[in-house]
């Protein structure tokens, strides 16, 4: 139960300004165990940076691209459409991304995308331990979104994570999600590295000399590749238009 | 008589619109407002069309805006490639990079003719007469004197859409820049916007026909 507590701490930790808030995830389906994060769904008036504050995330997105994601069907856009609940929205976004939201006839494209996500995951060791955040990130977001890709294909109904991993017979998944949340360790990361070349039936290697060369190869073809290559390689820095103005000419 | 001429907004690699476009505005003076490369996926086809015109035509200006000063600063390792991809610059490097390999940079300064890195880093800063001034980023409303290419290339005015400017300045200013979320040029209180989204949103490519004040759309 999300109790008038618990908003009232989401709020204080909400950074203006938003035009609607949303909670997700186990908290808003009411499957959360002590341990879960809070999910939250930010609608921002202009392109802005995810945040965490505790154990609270805050994904933001302009109504602008929930849109473009709902009309996709992206998976992200099925989540809200589900399960959100509102915690402010007096123009009713969710009724308006609810009825753009267009169900796509299966998810074989996001399955595809993911597979082609697999050189992302050929880091080293002290590449794991340079950036233990964007790397566990990242190799928990592709296993996730293969698992929901592939259940939702076999009749799942729902993004509790438990049935979807008894659906597909992969509840050591969940003992791999704990291990990178608890150490983000390099043997965390490769375990679910192992278990991602599994499900996807993928080698994790990349035939570029770079990360960037990668993401310029992708870019054309692979737009979550190109997207999470960046995030990769941003490393939690902020990107800077300001940057610019600082060239000397 | 009054010269008749053709300003074009930003282009951001859309061979295709450009190419429309250009075949209703025979006969006119050509200016272009700048950001020729990056987001959309054929800046290296843009930038051969603009090549040929200035070959052609009789004396097109060619504006510069801040998406060539990010090229030319990635090129010239002003810029890191994140900063770079943030502008939307991985579909020019792949533009001229049939595969990349390691090092994205020098492959891009390997691959990009050396004529096309010249015809970018040539690009005015604005165009005035007695009657208008253009740029890319328009003028400074604070400033509106100054031609400072960090002002009128690299600077955001988004004072311009609410000052009542001609009354101060006495002059039309027509821009690129700052995306027209509606696809449509804005043009109010001596204020001309013309970046309506081409290679960005799938918006159209404008431009505006001067003296007569109308607008064209591919």
């Amino acid at each position: 139960m999300f109790t008038a507590d618990r908003v009232r701490e989401v709020m204080e930790v909400i950074k203006p300004a938003f035009r609607a808030l949303f909670l997700y995830g186990s908290h808003a389906r009411g499957d959360a165990q002590e341990a879960s994060d809070v999910d939250i769904l930010q609608v921002t008036p202009t392109h802005t940076a995810p945040y965490t504050v505790g154990k609270v995330n805050v994904t933001c997105y302009t109504l602008d691209q929930l849109l473009r994601l709902a009309r996709q069907g992206a998976l992200f856009a099925r989540h809200l459409v589900e399960e959100a609940l509102p915690l402010a929205d007096p123009n009713d976004l969710l009724g308006t991304l609810r009825s753009a939201y267009v169900s796509p006839s299966d998810y074989l494209g996001v399955k595809r995308e993911v597979r082609g996500c697999a050189p992302l995951l050929d880091v080293t060791g002290p590449q794991v331990t340079e950036n233990p955040q964007g790397v566990v990130s990242l190799v928990s977001y592709l296993i996730r979104t293969y698992l929901y890709a592939t259940a939702f294909d076999r009749g799942a109904k729902s993004f509790a994570m438990g049935p979807v991993l008894d659906l597909l017979g992969q509840q050591r998944a969940s003992l791999i999600f704990s291990n990178l949340r608890l150490h983000r360790s390099v043997s965390a990361f490769a375990e679910a590295r192992a278990l991602f070349e599994e499900l996807t039936e993928t080698t994790c290697r990349r035939e570029e000399g770079s990360l960037e060369a990668f993401i310029v190869n992708a870019s054309d073809h692979n737009e979550l590749a190109m997207i999470l290559g960046l995030r990769l390689l941003a490393r939690g820095r902020p990107f800077t238009y300001d940057a610019l103005l600082d060239v000397e000419f | 008589m009054v010269e008749r001429l053709a300003f074009i907004g930003d282009i951001h690699g859309d061979r295709g619109r450009l190419s429309a476009l250009l075949g209703r505005l025979d006969g006119r003076r050509l200016i272009f407002l700048g950001d020729y490369v990056d987001r959309g996926l054929t800046s290296r086809g843009v930038v051969e069309i603009l090549m040929e015109i200035a070959r052609r035509k009789a004396d097109p200006v060619f504006l510069c805006g801040n998406h060539e000063v990010a090229l030319l600063a990635f090129l010239s390792g002003k810029l890191s490639f994140l900063e770079y991809s943030w502008m939307g610059g991985i579909s020019t490097i792949r533009s001229y990079v049939e595969r990349a390999r390691e090092d994205v940079r020098s492959e891009l300064a390997a691959a990009m003719p050396g004529s096309h890195r010249e015809f970018l880093s040539n690009c005015k800063a604005f165009f005035e007469t007695d009657q208008l001034v253009a740029s890319h980023a328009g003028i400074n409303p604070a400033c509106p004197e100054s031609r400072e290419f960090e002002e009128i290339v690299l600077g955001r005015h988004p004072s311009l859409f609410h000052d009542n400017l001609n009354l101060r300045l006495n002059k039309l200013v027509i821009c690129g820049h700052y995306l027209q979320t509606t696809m449509e040029p804005f043009a109010e209180n001596g204020v001309i916007c013309l970046n309506t989204g081409c290679g960005t949103i799938e918006g159209p490519l404008t431009a505006l026909l001067y003296p007569e004040m109308t607008f064209l759309q591919a």
